[in-house]
């Protein structure tokens, strides 16, 4: 049984189909081919519903890597739900959920689509109220609702196409694009796209969700679902360029990162650092993408996909080691109690950080380099090397507080890095997250780009990602900063803190009135009048009437006698004087 | 007119008897009195009567000795209930 658990049944089938996915997107790519896929499911009046499927390199290369890093994910829980009594559900959920993201990645067809997006809606929430507790039941809430919104405007977005009698959107993208309906469709989907990769007015679930297993941060809330909007809107990408529609998505993808670089510097809960900081990468991957560049915004979602999911199964197997506890101020000297596990957080710091060599150096690098050479405004550019230092800041934030000084958490603490199964599923992330960026730098872009800087500007990146560090690593020194200085500007730091207010906007500020209202309504009428005529005053009637049949029951002979010779007399009365 | 003035006053003074009789129930001894004055007012009731048949009053005797026998079994029920169960109120006939 050992060999034979759920966990280890997956992670081979996982595996080999990523691998062979993996050689299928290599051969397509090499030769420059798509496979088109479609079966008509009913066809009305001039209307066909098709269930359509696209392999071309992208969707082939993206599922291989989801697979391979749901494979790894499933591996590592082997060990990290070790003690779990549903863990045959929890893969099972997991399984549901990598289905439903393969059903997306294929389906280039609007109604086809809704399988995989809505079945992704439905397995998140189940994945994030996991651990059966008040807070995770409200963060799913969350996570569940802020993700319909996203669902309701890819409905309308199919009521829109009808006008085109195909849901297959890739065939109409360019002929359509400068017609109205078409904008309306994109901006459509570019709203469903902004849910589900938490870009800025829906971006508090991202950092609520947390309250799932740590494997599901990995696979889920980093890699694979949230990129889900961005691989959307990449295979919207005509649309974007050359509306308003990419400028939109320019201003507030760049503001997320830029919001989320801020509050990763302000929190201390080691996965909401890490989840903010996918946040920051998701809004670069959105703002290169509403430039144009959709095949850089492909690039650098894949090498995130690799560190991001590699650096939360080190903060799990942190946890794991910290008796549960997420705090980063109860952490420090991890590096000499688990120099492995610190190793990978490190080299996937790192690479999210941009250092040479890394995965992503190669994307981040290249964005950066490539924003400097577009036709850009100096907000956009200011948001985008400002939340690239601030990348570098958390990180080294991070750093600073877990792997250096003492460890702060209590003494009856055994740590040890002897979990081997996760760290072998750790292993295998590392190895990607070192080489994933070199390779797809070569398979991705047969001609390099063109990029012509001058040297200070080619210095930027550089010097502004060393800038961030020392910053980042220099002001949590707090024996060099004894005072607190985010206390003396409190409400400042309560507002980058929290991530511009949003969570109590898109919780409190949403429900506040109908909640209010709601109260109204139980205390009136619920708990109020109909209370009150209903149940309380049948009873009172019922008590009353039986009271008065009660006084009959008294055996009162003499009162019934006395009424009858008052009747008797009445009567008398009407026989003389009638 | 001479006849109705004749029993009007009996009539009347009958229904005062029989409220007074109906309107007293806590005491038995009260409700023996009232039922005693009653009975004294269908005694008149039954000498004007017998008054006009003749003048046979003695019949009047017969009503009166049964009339003196009722009070005596109502004044021995009285007294043995008062013996028995300690009180003469008339609502605690219903747990003999």
């Amino acid at each position: 049984m050992k060999y034979l658990s759920i966990c280890s049944i997956s992670f081979v089938n996982l595996i080999s189909i990523s691998f062979s996915c993996f050689l299928f997107s290599l051969y397509f790519l090499l030769n420059n081919m798509v496979y088109f896929i479609e079966w008509e499911v009913v066809s009305l009046n001039s209307m066909s519903i098709v269930m359509t499927f696209l392999f071309d390199w992208m969707s082939l290369l993206f599922m291989s890597f989801v697979l391979m890093i749901a494979s790894l994910v499933i591996f590592y829980s082997k060990e990290y739900m070790e003690s779990d009594e549903n863990i045959n559900r929890f893969i099972m959920l997991v399984l549901m959920f990598v289905l439903s993201m393969m059903l997306l990645i294929i389906s280039p067809n609007l109604i086809s689509i809704l399988l995989g997006w809505d079945g992704l809606g439905l397995v998140s929430y189940c994945l994030v109220i996991y651990f059966q507790n008040i807070k995770s039941y409200n963060a799913g809430m969350l996570t569940a609702l802020s993700n319909r919104i996203g669902d309701v405007a890819l409905l309308l977005a199919i009521a829109w196409m009808l006008n085109y009698g195909s849901w297959n959107y890739i065939f109409y993208l360019e002929v359509m694009q400068n017609e109205f309906e078409m904008l309306l469709i994109g901006s459509l989907v570019m709203l469903a796209a902004m849910t589900k990769s938490a870009q800025i007015p829906f971006s508090s679930w991202l950092p609520a969700a947390m309250a799932a297993p740590t494997p599901v941060s990995a696979l889920v809330h980093s890699s694979t679902l949230v990129t889900a909007g961005v691989y959307l809107l990449i295979r919207f990408n005509i649309l974007l360029s050359f509306s308003w529609l990419g400028q939109l998505l320019l201003l507030l993808a760049s503001l997320t990162m830029f919001m989320s670089g801020l509050g990763a510097n302000f929190e201390f809960d080691l996965k909401k650092i890490i989840a903010l900081s996918t946040l920051s990468q998701l809004g670069l991957m959105m703002s290169i993408l509403s430039m144009g560049f959709y095949k850089l915004a492909m690039f650098h979602l894949l090498t995130h996909a690799l560190f991001k999911a590699l650096l939360f199964m080190c903060a799990g197997a942190i946890i794991h080691n910290m008796n549960n506890s997420q705090d980063i101020r109860l952490m420090g000297g991890l590096s000499i109690h688990m120099p492995l596990t610190s190793t990978c957080f490190n080299v996937s710091n790192l690479a999210l950080c941009g250092m040479p060599f890394l995965a992503g150096f190669y994307s981040k690098d290249m964005i950066l380099e490539v924003v400097m050479i577009s036709n850009i405004n100096m907000f956009s550019f200011f948001l985008y090397f400002f939340s690239t230092g601030l990348t570098v800041s958390y990180s080294f934030r991070l750093v600073y507080y877990s792997m250096t000084g003492d460890l702060n958490c209590g003494s009856l603490n055994m740590l040890n890095d002897e979990s081997w199964v996760m760290l072998r599923g750790m292993m295998g992330l590392l190895i990607m997250s070192i080489i994933g960026g070199s390779m797809l730098n070569w398979l991705i872009f047969p001609i390099p780009y063109m990029i012509c800087l001058p040297k200070l500007m080619k210095f930027l990146t550089l010097f502004v990602c060393i800038f961030g560090g020392l910053f980042g690593y220099l002001i949590s020194m707090t024996n060099l900063y004894s005072l607190n200085k985010s206390l003396l500007n409190y409400n400042i730091s309560v507002f980058l803190g929290s991530m511009w207010f949003m969570p109590y906007i898109s919780t409190y500020g949403m429900i506040f009135y109908p909640l209010n209202m709601g109260q109204l309504v139980v205390k009136s009428f619920d708990q109020g009048w109909s209370e009150y005529f209903g149940g309380q005053h049948l009873y009172q009637k019922l008590v009353n009437y039986s009271q008065i049949l009660f006084l009959m029951h008294n055996n009162s002979l003499k009162i019934y006698l006395m009424l009858f010779v008052f009747w008797i007399l009445i009567l008398l009365n009407f026989l003389l004087f009638m | 007119m001479i006849m109705i003035l004749y029993w009007s006053l009996p009539m009347i003074l009958f229904i005062l008897g029989l409220f007074c009789f109906v309107s007293n129930r806590k005491h038995l001894l009260s409700m023996l009195l009232s039922l005693e004055f009653i009975v004294l007012i269908l005694f008149f009731m039954l000498f004007i009567y017998l008054n006009m048949l003749n003048y046979e009053s003695y019949f009047s005797m017969m009503f009166l000795t049964f009339s003196v026998c009722e009070g005596a079994l109502g004044l021995s029920i009285l007294v043995s209930m008062i013996r028995t169960h300690g009180n003469d109120y008339f609502q605690s006939f219903n747990i003999m």
